[in-house]
């Protein structure tokens, strides 16, 4: 097979000096990396957050450009799009029209779910590019998206990066047992003010016969290592992700507790049952079901563990950030795929 | 129950095209009322749905008729009101309809500032797509996913035609003015049919499918034709030819409507055509069909969601026999 190259256009980070080393941009283009393709970034935040200037607001044609002279010069053989929001919807035709033998893909993280936050312009940016891209991949189950085609729309999960996700919580005792993590976006980093969303309510009415590690509730959420230095003091973490649960979206931070070793709560409506069973992650059903599972595996320390351990096995296997890239490069360049993975084949 | 308007003021086979979003918008809401916006000469045909409750009529050329029917329109409170011809006429009536949504499917880039401004969202129907990606992509924005089997003829009403001459197996070849040079886009490719060359082509169909061969034809007069009908038919009657060298196994009936001709296409084998609207009909009944195209990119623009087609560029009729011969 021709070695393919892929021009990755995504968030780096590279302005927040080091605080979201862990994004999921990264983890993807390691996976790519990882699988041997030759990838080229840009960085579109990066680079337009370099480039202001009055007469091109929100550098647009600034990065319109840049794309132009990487493509040229680059000549790649698929273009993937993170959230790329700075490039607008003619600019993508033209794109598409200048190098229509190149394949298009989008990979888009944020919620979809109708009754959750910022719907809308989550949904306006998805279609942004969606006309326009040959596969689009998402974290939340097609068949619950009206407005996704199934032909060239694609689940992807919340890719683990084993380079990143290197702590294995189950195997020692833990000072604290519950961390929980929450943000107001993980761009703004800190906390807006008098915000409190459903996620706080549900906290409040968790037991308060554990400990908690508790960040973005009272005080700032933590990012960059400090994140993982925090993380790594629980032995059990809780999965809240905004709005109400659809099947298998979840918050990029899942990655983080289940492939760091934690034994991770998540609501069952989730439907996380299609990856993972009762020995590998904890389901519940509601916040009374909840709290009797905290404190039962608090009482049952080796349980708590064994499960840990498998579901870190189980995650840094089936969402492994490898297995994701090669999965969205081979759809989308319509290469087979073969594989007994359920996410995969669904 | 939500209520569309939907615009389509161009042509009879854009129209059928379009049912893609008429029959996602009722299998996926059933309550819904959908009324549509036609020009005078797709209305007559348009009328026949039964579940496009109202139409309007969009006359440009009269001025009291345009403020009566924006008049009548604006006393129903659309929901969504979509666009789907792309027409100057359609967006700039638009502006004056009151709906809470209001979509557009553009054939080019239009001014950014009027389609921000009077519009919620816009997709091009742009060629690097098929146009059926393209109406996708507007039918997933609207929360809909397309059905597997899109059911183009639900609820119409179809003529009742019935003409003795044809029997019940028959390849169906559709000569109208696409196929003769000086009746239609003068940069167009076309085909070097006449009379010396004729029996080649009704030849290849014939042994493509064994069957008799229907001949219909569009309503412009061609002079090419009239040669053709000359030299190898006998005029049965106004309507009717046929061949002196085949009998009734080769007909060519003439002055059918479109709707008559709805009924010939349904009832045929196999369907030879230029792409056009009586190729949307064929694919709506599944009918294997041969469609002559421009180029083939073009052809694929208008016919990437059709299953049962067969694309051939439009050249010289001996180039066209042969590549027949090797479907």
């Amino acid at each position: 097979m021709k070695n393919i190259k892929i021009l990755h256009i995504t968030d780096l980070h590279l302005r927040h000096n080091g605080r979201l080393f862990y994004s999921t941009g990264k983890k993807i283009n390691n996976g790519l990396i990882l699988n041997g393709y030759n990838v080229l970034n840009i960085s579109d935040r990066d680079s337009t957050n370099q480039k202001k200037n009055i007469f091109d607001i929100g550098s647009k044609k600034y990065l319109f450009n840049l794309l132009i002279q990487n493509i040229e010069n680059f000549r790649p053989d698929m273009i993937l799009f993170g959230h790329v929001d700075r490039i607008d919807y003619e600019n993508f035709l033209k794109i598409k029209e200048k190098y229509s033998s190149i394949r298009f893909a989008q990979w888009f993280l944020d919620p979809l779910i109708k009754k959750g936050p910022d719907y809308e312009k989550n949904k306006n940016r998805f279609f942004l590019k969606y006309q326009f891209c040959d596969a689009n991949f998402v974290t939340t189950a097609v068949d619950v998206l009206d407005f996704a085609d199934e032909k060239k729309t694609f689940f992807i999960p919340n890719p683990i990066d084993p380079s990143i996700d290197i702590y294995k919580n189950f195997e020692e005792k833990k000072t604290l047992d519950i961390f929980i993590a929450l943000s107001h976006g993980q761009h703004r980093g800190i906390l807006k003010k008098n915000f409190i969303d459903d996620r706080i309510k549900f906290i409040n009415k968790l037991t308060r016969k554990v400990t908690y590690n508790i960040f973005g509730y009272k005080k700032n959420p933590v990012w960059g290592q400090a994140f993982f230095d925090e993380l790594n003091k629980c032995s059990m973490a809780i999965n809240l992700s905004r709005g109400e649960p659809i099947k298998h979206y979840s918050s990029d931070r899942i990655s983080s507790l289940l492939g760091n070793g934690m034994l991770t709560f998540i609501h069952e409506k989730y439907d996380f049952h299609d990856f993972f069973n009762k020995n590998e992650i904890v389901f519940y059903k509601n916040i009374k079901d909840l709290n009797n599972k905290i404190l039962y595996f608090k009482k049952n320390p080796n349980l708590l563990k064994r499960i840990a351990k498998n579901g870190h096995k189980k995650s840094h296997k089936i969402f492994n950030n490898k297995l994701i890239a090669d999965f969205i490069v081979r759809k989308t360049m319509n290469i087979k795929i073969k594989s007994n993975i359920s996410w995969i084949n669904d | 129950m939500t209520k569309y308007l939907i615009f389509r003021t161009d042509r009879i086979g854009d129209f059928i095209f379009s049912r893609l979003i008429t029959d996602s918008i009722i299998k996926n809401d059933p309550q819904s009322i959908i009324d549509c916006v036609c020009s005078e000469y797709n209305s007559k045909y348009v009328k026949n749905f039964k579940d496009i409750k109202n139409i309007y009529i969009l006359k440009k050329s009269s001025v009291f008729q345009l403020l009566k029917t924006l008049f009548t329109i604006n006393k129903i409170k659309y929901d969504k009101l979509i666009i789907l011809d792309g027409k100057r006429r359609s967006i700039f009536f638009s502006i004056f309809i009151n709906a809470k949504k209001k979509y557009v499917m553009l054939k080019s880039f239009r001014s950014k500032f009027i389609l921000n401004f009077f519009f919620d969202k816009y997709f091009i129907n742009s060629e690097i797509n098929s146009q059926y990606q393209n109406f996708l992509t507007l039918i997933n924005f609207l929360n809909f996913k397309i059905s597997k089997k899109i059911d183009y003829y639900k609820n119409y009403t179809f003529d009742k035609y019935h003409n003795k001459a044809i029997g019940k197996k028959y390849s169906l070849l559709h000569l109208d003015e696409k196929w003769f040079e000086g009746y239609y886009y003068s940069d167009f490719n076309y085909m070097n049919l006449n009379h010396l060359n004729f029996n080649l082509l009704i030849k290849t169909i014939y042994k493509k499918n064994n069957n008799n061969i229907v001949i219909t034809t569009g309503t412009t007069k061609i002079d090419q034709l009239n040669l053709i009908k000359k030299i190898h038919f006998n005029k049965k009657n106004e309507n009717l030819y046929i061949s002196k060298k085949y009998g009734k196994k080769l007909i060519i009936i003439e002055n059918t409507s479109f709707r008559d001709l709805e009924n010939i296409v349904k009832r045929s084998k196999l369907l030879i055509c230029c792409e056009g609207a009586i190729s949307h009909v064929s694919n709506s009944f599944d009918i294997k069909t041969i469609a002559l195209v421009q180029d083939l990119a073009f052809g694929k623009f208008w016919t990437a969601h059709m299953n049962n087609i067969e694309l051939i560029p439009r050249s010289n009729v001996e180039k066209i026999c042969y590549t027949i011969n090797k479907i």
